[in-house]
């Protein structure tokens, strides 16, 4: 890493993105293309938001079948609801005035764990890879990961894309689970295969089916890479939480909770004077 | 967990980390942070605060130097310390700057993700070679496994020049006699002359020190998260002292574009 005195010209290697300078600011793109195709000259007006995402992730366009998916999850995600982890990481962000930044970058750290965030949903995909719709595969699937390497992330404490503090499978999963398989009635689907056997999958896991896990069905029938799932949920679910920040910061902290009372501190030196 | 624990938890966090008492007192994981907890010193109070433990002088001067030398490089060249340099050119917030910086550090080839796998190969192998394991098989199954030995060899040069610095203080401060640094010096001299040939790099060094501290793994994981701002900092004053935009700014010659030809939508 010493420095060097020569120049050497290093470029950026991109099967995504491609650019033609304006003639007079080589800094400035006079064309944009995405996978080949000019983005603000032929692409803006023709292809949706859910189009151009799916482009970007894989490079081509998609059927009109995996748009109309792909669209559906999104609506789906977009907002996790308040009472979501990632979506109170963003409000806090809100009552105490921070960066408008930083409540999205709170709503992706706390929304990228192993419960229900971005996490669970990179080793969901996994999980339903390996069982690959065959229902008998799940129980040995399961115990093939039970190992668990040494990483950053903390060990896994559920099965990956099911609720290990839930009851049953809550309604906005089971009617989400409904529509989206009407807009891509493929019979050999992960989505097909999820409804078939739901009750199967979450008598093995222990607990119910988990919006996680239904987004990573559908990740696994787009044809996406865990990583990559991994990364488009966290984006899909941010909408929700920008706008709940956003609402909280003017409500101001007074009428957010702070848990008042709820704090029970057991070793306080000088518990006599609280 | 059930719905009757979880309800429990409702309105309800018992906790013996501590609590903000407002106008009167702070109580830190037992401690009046004003007064007891304040003595801990900064580095001292951090670790209090992740394991609740309290180290000797020598042990925290340890530590910091380990803050100090392993990561505090201020060139922004480096991916972490890049972005701090990035959101500096393209007049962020410091602090989204820092936050985004220490998040990215959490890396696999360098930073906190090989420090936790170096921590994990240094404990595992000082114990099976203490239970009569023979070191060049553990170590050579671990390469076998990962293809390389976590806290060992490094991108883009093998040298690795916080090695002296960091032992120079471990010597002067006599914490140099553990089996965990036994251990990692023997892989090092295994791996240097084998056909490897590579040399122990400082993350390898610091996890062996911390284990032979009795640091547990990820207690030494959430402590390192702090050991690279020392170069973060100066990355960012150093860009929003320039014109905004002009740090390493990228033409597009710089795209080697590979993909698709061009195309109608």
């Amino acid at each position: 890493m010493a420095n060097q005195n020569k120049t050497v010209t290093e470029k950026i290697t991109t099967k995504i993105w491609d650019e033609v300078p304006e003639e007079d600011n080589p800094f400035a793109a006079k064309t944009c293309y995405c996978a080949g195709y000019d983005v603000y000259g032929d692409l803006l007006g023709k292809a949706s938001w859910s189009e151009y995402i799916y482009l970007l992730f894989k490079l081509e366009k998609p059927t009109r079948q995996q748009a109309a998916l792909l669209e559906g999850l999104a609506v789906v995600l977009a907002n996790p609801g308040l009472r979501d982890h990632s979506v109170r990481a963003a409000m806090n962000a809100g009552v105490g005035g921070s960066t408008h930044a930083s409540a999205l970058m709170a709503a992706i750290a706390v929304g990228a764990g192993n419960l229900g965030g971005g996490r669970d949903v990179y080793w969901a995909v996994q999980y339903f890879q390996k069982c690959d719709r065959q229902i008998d595969q799940w129980p040995s699937t399961v115990e093939y990961f039970s190992s668990q390497e040494v990483e950053v992330w903390p060990e896994r404490e559920h099965i990956p894309g099911f609720d290990p503090n839930g009851s049953s499978c809550p309604l906005p999963i089971k009617q989400s689970l409904s529509y989206l398989i009407s807009t891509y009635p493929e019979p050999e689907s992960h989505l097909q295969w999820l409804f078939n056997n739901r009750a199967a999958l979450e008598e093995t896991a222990g607990y119910p089916l988990a919006m996680s896990g239904l987004a990573a069905a559908v990740f696994l029938d787009l044809d996406l890479k865990p990583e990559q799932a991994e990364m488009l949920y966290m984006i899909l679910r941010l909408p929700g939480a920008a706008a709940h920040a956003l609402e909280q910061e003017k409500n101001g902290w007074r009428k957010y909770p702070f848990f008042g009372s709820g704090l029970v501190l057991t070793d306080d030196p000088n518990s006599a004077s609280r | 967990m059930s719905l009757e624990e979880l309800k429990k938890y409702e309105d309800r966090w018992e906790t013996s980390v501590g609590a903000c008492i407002p106008g009167e007192r702070v109580i830190f994981r037992g401690k009046d942070l004003f007064t007891d907890a304040y003595d801990l010193g900064w580095v001292g109070l951090l670790f209090y605060g992740i394991s609740g433990r309290e180290f000797s002088k020598p042990e925290l001067e340890m530590l910091e130097a380990m803050m100090v030398i392993s990561g505090s490089f201020p060139d922004p060249r480096i991916w972490n310390n890049r972005i701090s340099a990035l959101a500096g050119t393209a007049r962020s917030t410091a602090s989204l700057g820092f936050s985004a910086a220490t998040a990215v550090t959490e890396a696999q080839i360098y930073g906190h993700g090989a420090v936790i796998k170096a921590f994990e190969f240094i404990e595992a192998g000082t114990k099976a070679t203490a239970n009569g394991a023979n070191l060049e098989e553990f170590t050579l199954s671990w390469m076998k496994k990962a293809r390389r030995v976590p806290g060992f060899g490094r991108p883009i040069t093998d040298v690795d020049e916080r090695l002296g610095p960091l032992l120079a203080v471990a010597k002067k401060l006599s914490l140099d006699g553990g089996p965990h640094l036994a251990f990692a010096l023997s892989v090092e001299s295994f791996l240097k002359n084998s056909r490897y040939k590579q040399g122990m790099n400082a993350a390898g060094l610091v996890c062996a020190l911390a284990a032979d501290m009795n640091v547990s793994m990820r207690d030494f994981y959430m402590f390192s998260w702090l050991s690279f701002l020392g170069g973060i900092f100066p990355c960012y004053t150093d860009a929003t002292e320039k014109p905004e935009g002009s740090f390493f700014p990228l033409s597009c010659k710089k795209i080697n574009y590979v993909g698709k030809g061009r195309r109608t939508w």
